[in-house]
């Protein structure tokens, strides 16, 4: 059974990449904020008697349903107010921020030793995460997730199928797919990784 | 490593420094979640000790319960059913008795209590 050391340990390290998972699914911040805390709060209170090692997959579980909630509950609070079709346009709003987006590219190397140093680099570098960013929000739901699981959570095929409750396959694809669409969006910016 | 693996390491990297940039209200907010899940950790671990971990360690499990408690409502339901079939079957005999006595349809060898006193 983990200690509650193990666990502050645990969350301090998971919680702002949890954040931004949130984020770029809901794309709210109060909201990426709530759902960071519910999962957090599930974890401690329904799972206590784990041990470490379980905690990581168990917690990103956690945080993938309470986004699923959010959605289900947004689904149904717009169905009752009607503004079904406010989605949509808003949608198209951020793609075309996207493709509009003036990038003057540079790709900073963690030998740089320049960075961090630089205005302009910084605001080069921070302009690039931004378009990143945007272009994790386009992509579809299963495809984000399996991604940032398996790249930016470092989980291995088998424990993102397990997380995303679908095969192997389905995990390469998704993560496949969503590298090449990532490519392809950068790329129309003139950035190539 | 393949094209796909190069391009996700390199988002990854620049999603990562990008973590450093977070604002300082938003690491308070998520700080303040922390400290509040792990308040309710302390919570869950009192409430474990008291019910299910006693359970779990003495072998006693939820499923063992259930059949005790089933068993038990199988027996009171058979001692009920008895029960009531004697009461039924009691009845149905005084009921007939009384009703002979009603009708004045005694058989011959039944003798009433005051026949031989004059």
């Amino acid at each position: 059974m983990a200690t509650r050391s193990e666990f502050s340990d645990f969350l301090e390290k998971v919680e702002l990449r949890a954040f931004k998972q949130a984020l770029f699914a809901v794309r709210d911040e109060q909201d990426a904020l709530d759902i960071v805390q519910d999962s957090m709060m599930k974890l401690t209170s329904k799972y206590a008697d784990k041990p470490p090692d379980e905690l990581p997959p168990l917690f990103q579980r956690i945080l993938q349903n309470t986004i699923h909630d959010h959605y289900r509950r947004q689904k149904t609070r717009s169905l009752f107010s009607s503004l079904l079709s406010t989605f949509a346009p808003q949608r198209i709003q951020n793609e075309k921020e996207i493709y509009d987006y003036e990038f003057s590219e540079i790709l900073p190397s963690p030998s740089d030793q320049s960075y961090g140093k630089n205005p302009n680099l910084v605001l080069e570098q921070s302009q690039l995460i931004k378009i990143i960013e945007k272009a994790l929000e386009a992509l579809p739901a299963r495809q984000r997730e399996a991604f940032l699981l398996r790249y930016w959570e470092g989980m291995d095929v088998s424990e993102t199928s397990k997380v995303m409750g679908c095969s192997e396959g389905s995990v390469k694809t998704h993560c496949s797919r969503a590298a090449n669409t990532l490519a392809i969006l950068l790329k129309e910016k003139g950035i190539t990784l | 490593m393949n094209h796909d693996d190069q391009i996700s390491k390199t988002i990854v990297r620049l999603l990562n420094q990008d973590l450093k940039n977070i604002n300082q209200n938003t690491a308070t907010k998520l700080q303040t979640a922390r400290s509040a899940a792990l308040e309710k950790l302390e919570s869950s671990k009192n409430f474990i000790h008291t019910g299910k971990n006693i359970a779990a360690h003495e072998g006693i499990s939820w499923h063992k319960n259930t059949s005790l408690l089933l068993f038990s409502l199988i027996l009171l339901f058979l001692m009920w059913l008895s029960f009531s079939w004697q009461v039924n079957h009691d009845n149905s005999e005084t009921t007939t008795t009384e009703t002979r006595l009603v009708d004045d349809d005694l058989t011959d060898d039944t003798f009433l209590d005051d026949e031989f006193d004059e």
